[in-house]
């Protein structure tokens, strides 16, 4: 499985790196990306372990939440990390959030994924 | 076509119905021993999503019954926890695994135009995939 990262998700992995260089929070969001695809390709949805939730599907694609497996509390709290599948290819998303008691709404993804096209145009 | 998630095989179980009606029970009388007791539990954001995931399949009624009153125990929580005086930091964790649960359920209720929305846009970026850097 070929997994590609939004540019503005991988962005956010370079600064969870910076921040977090004891925990390396951003190699466990890759641990659990890869770890995730496997299960995703491989299993069918009732098999899933806990911290992979399909959220839905249109067309060919799905949209996968997955929690990030980390030692202590909180620690993943304040992101959260989405898989876009469609057979051997995963996008990865990573939003940070604003508020530890914010929600992210369907429309603010298809905002984050309309940005994406917008910085993709960029390069 | 979107599919409203689906987690076959898995079914709700006596076990995490006691657990999730005794919890909301309990948040009827005391909102201290409704915290404690989700401790003592260790009932967490999942559980609660799982159940009521599987609930949705079965019984869509019931299961937005329960949203509802998940919702307006985190509203409770959040207006009287510092009235309470109880402890911030547990305070915090429940509102965000409840806050989280209910972005989920609210993602999972997308509409089938948000879906479609969704699958032209990530369509577009894997075609864009050659720019895209990779894990």
């Amino acid at each position: 499985m070929r997994v590609y990262i939004c540019p503005k998700a991988h962005k956010a992995l370079k600064d969870i790196s910076k921040s977090h260089k004891k925990e390396d929070l951003a190699t466990k969001i890759k641990e659990s990306v890869s770890e995730a695809s496997n299960f995703i390709s491989q299993k069918p949805p009732s098999e899933y372990p806990s911290w992979i939730i399909l959220l839905g599907k249109s067309g060919e694609w799905s949209l996968y939440k997955i929690r990030v497996a980390i030692s202590g509390k909180g620690k993943s709290r304040g992101l959260r990390v989405y898989l876009a599948c469609k057979n051997d290819l995963t996008l990865l998303l990573i939003f940070h959030l604003k508020s530890k008691r914010e929600q992210y709404t369907m429309k603010e993804i298809l905002e984050f994924l309309k940005n994406c096209l917008v910085s993709i145009g960029k390069t | 076509m979107n599919e409203v998630i689906s987690l076959e095989g898995l079914e709700v179980t006596y076990l995490q119905e006691f657990k999730f009606k005794f919890l909301l029970f309990c948040l009827k009388i005391s909102l201290r021993l409704y915290l404690a007791l989700f401790y003592i539990f260790g009932v967490t954001e999942k559980d609660l999503l799982s159940y009521t995931v599987c609930l949705f399949n079965q019984d869509k009624s019931r299961a937005q019954k329960y949203i509802e009153s998940i919702r307006k125990s985190v509203a409770l929580l959040d207006k009287r926890a510092q009235m309470l005086r109880l402890n911030q930091a547990h305070v915090e964790y429940f509102l965000s695994e409840a806050n989280e649960f209910l972005e989920d359920i609210s993602l999972i209720n997308a509409s089938q135009e948000q879906w479609d929305q969704f699958s032209n846009l990530v369509s577009r970026i894997a075609e864009e995939k050659e720019h895209l850097p990779t894990i």
